[in-house]
């Protein structure tokens, strides 16, 4: 089980990468399976996991 | 102002008391007019030598030099801190002893190429695989004050037959092309001059069609609807079609084994292109939309994406075997996941998917294959908004475009080491097909629509 994650965040505030491992311009951030599995349904704001509205798509 | 020096040197003007005697003339550079015939040369003849300039740096020609860094670091993921005193550009930071996956310059990850300004403080993150570590930086130096400005891919566009799909055939050095079948005046084999190639045509029209070029046969083996026919390019003939179960969706070769994978609406065949047999037909899987065989030096895997049905799930097979090693539950409905595309140096499949029917941008999934990894067959990562409907890896590259539909036309160019994302806008086509050019280094983007779109490649 993974106890961490790493995000690279874009300006808007949407998820616009998730890793298991270190990449570019990510930060390391808590292990959420939910954020995991479905980054595209969530934003960050620094702090918490923001849920966004979901479009079904995936 | 420029000086000028005449020499009096005849008796043109009947004064031979003054030959040789010289005359210095200086004329006011402000008051030279220059014709437009000479503006335009001159024009020309900048112009030249920016874009020799630009060519040089494209070509990597410009000088570079290398700086190497030891240091003894524990194993695992960790960060390796150094100053670099340069003024120059980074341009690659190569290891076997570490596998880089950030690069920290002065306290934020950049992208290479990248400046560095002189003292910087260079971290390095990553897992650290031996205990000493030998890095090597690769630089172009820069004068204090001066900073090169990359360019931007040069995209060309030019105007051919419409395209069903091709590939590249090294026997012929130049890309093979099937026309579209929506007109059957259009089904024939062509190239990427627009000269056609056979003139014995077989009578197929071509669709949406795999094709495939197997080397120790030197010939293509093309799809039309259930039947599948090898043309030979030696002979200049077609051998005898086969007919399968369903509709032939994909194709992918096994150079180690000398076997063509076939994929259909029905499930998957196994040919033997050496004396053009079919060996095996499993109907396990069905709509094997894309296959891709995958040697990894210890496995040899089969990778399907299966698209039109619900649940959508790619799977992972022994490709000798075709036992299952792995199934996703990723995609369902009208998911679309396209090729499967394998970068060798990480050990990972990259598969872009999006929403067939609502055409919005998509997504790739990264699964790892590395079999001494502890998240071996797992999903370890996702990039979002990217455009997904088809897609081709080459190098640290991975390119993926929008919907198969037309509706837009982006390429989204996916850097590897780094999984950042960059969009760059295309001439209107649709129905595209990927094929990489290796001795243009460049990706040829083949449209339905007639047109072909050269996107070149960079490392």
């Amino acid at each position: 089980m993974h106890n961490k994650m790493y995000i690279r965040i874009s300006d808007s505030g949407v998820i616009d990468a998730i890793m298991l491992y270190p990449f570019f311009g990510a930060i390391e951030v808590p292990y959420n399976d939910d954020v995991f599995n479905r980054p595209w349904d969530y934003a960050y704001n620094g702090t918490d996991f923001v849920s966004l509205p979901t479009d079904d798509i995936f | 102002m420029v000086k000028h020096i005449f020499t009096i040197i005849d008796d043109y003007l009947s004064v031979d008391n003054q030959l040789g005697e010289r005359v210095d003339i200086t004329i006011p550079g402000t008051d030279i007019i220059i014709p437009d015939e000479l503006a335009v040369d001159i024009t020309n003849a900048i112009n030249d030598t920016k874009d020799a300039a630009i060519a040089a740096i494209n070509n990597n020609s410009i000088p570079n030099y290398t700086v190497t860094i030891t240091a003894s670091s524990s194993i695992g993921y960790s960060t390796i801190s150094f100053i670099l005193p340069d003024i120059a550009i980074l341009r690659s930071v190569q290891s076997s002893d570490i596998d880089i996956t950030a690069v920290i310059i002065n306290n934020s990850n950049v992208s290479l190429p990248c400046y560095l300004t002189g003292n910087s403080t260079i971290k390095l993150v990553g897992n650290i695989i031996h205990s000493q570590q030998l890095i090597t930086l690769t630089l172009s130096p820069l004068p204090s004050n001066r900073s090169i400005q990359l360019p931007n891919p040069a995209i060309t566009t030019y105007p051919t037959y419409p395209i069903a799909s091709g590939c590249w055939v090294p026997s012929e050095s130049k890309i093979v092309l099937l026309g579209y079948s929506g007109n059957t005046n259009y089904g024939y084999i062509f190239d990427q001059y627009n000269n056609h190639i056979s003139t014995n045509l077989y009578n197929i029209s071509f669709g949406l069609t795999p094709v495939q070029y197997i080397p120790i046969n030197n010939c293509i083996y093309i799809t039309n609807g259930s039947q599948i026919v090898p043309y030979y390019f030696a002979t200049i003939s077609y051998g005898l079609p086969l007919t399968l179960s369903g509709t032939i969706y994909s194709q992918s070769y096994n150079a180690d084994d000398n076997i063509l994978y076939v994929g259909t609406s029905t499930g998957l065949y196994i040919i033997n292109p050496a004396n053009n047999n079919i060996i095996n037909y499993i109907n396990t899987y069905t709509y094997c939309s894309y296959l891709t065989y995958i040697n990894t030096g210890t496995q040899k895997l089969l990778v399907i994406a299966r698209n039109n049905i619900s649940p959508s799930n790619p799977v992972i097979l022994d490709a000798r075997t075709l036992q299952l090693i792995a199934s996703y539950d990723y995609a369902s409905g009208n998911i679309y996941t396209a090729q499967p595309c394998y970068h060798a140096a990480t050990q990972r499949i990259y598969l872009a998917m999006l929403n067939n029917v609502i055409n919005a941008m998509g997504h790739i999934k990264v699964i790892d294959i590395n079999p001494s990894s502890s998240t071996y067959l797992q999903l370890i990562g996702t990039i979002n908004n990217v455009y997904a409907r088809w897609a081709l890896l080459v190098g640290d590259r991975l390119y993926t475009s929008s919907s198969v539909a037309g509706s837009n036309s982006t390429v989204s160019i996916v850097s590897i080491p780094s999984h950042t994302v960059t969009n760059v806008s295309m001439p209107i086509s649709s129905h595209v097909t990927y094929i990489y050019h290796p001795i243009h280094n460049a990706i040829y983007v083949c449209s339905i629509n007639g047109i072909i779109t050269i996107l070149p490649h960079h490392a």
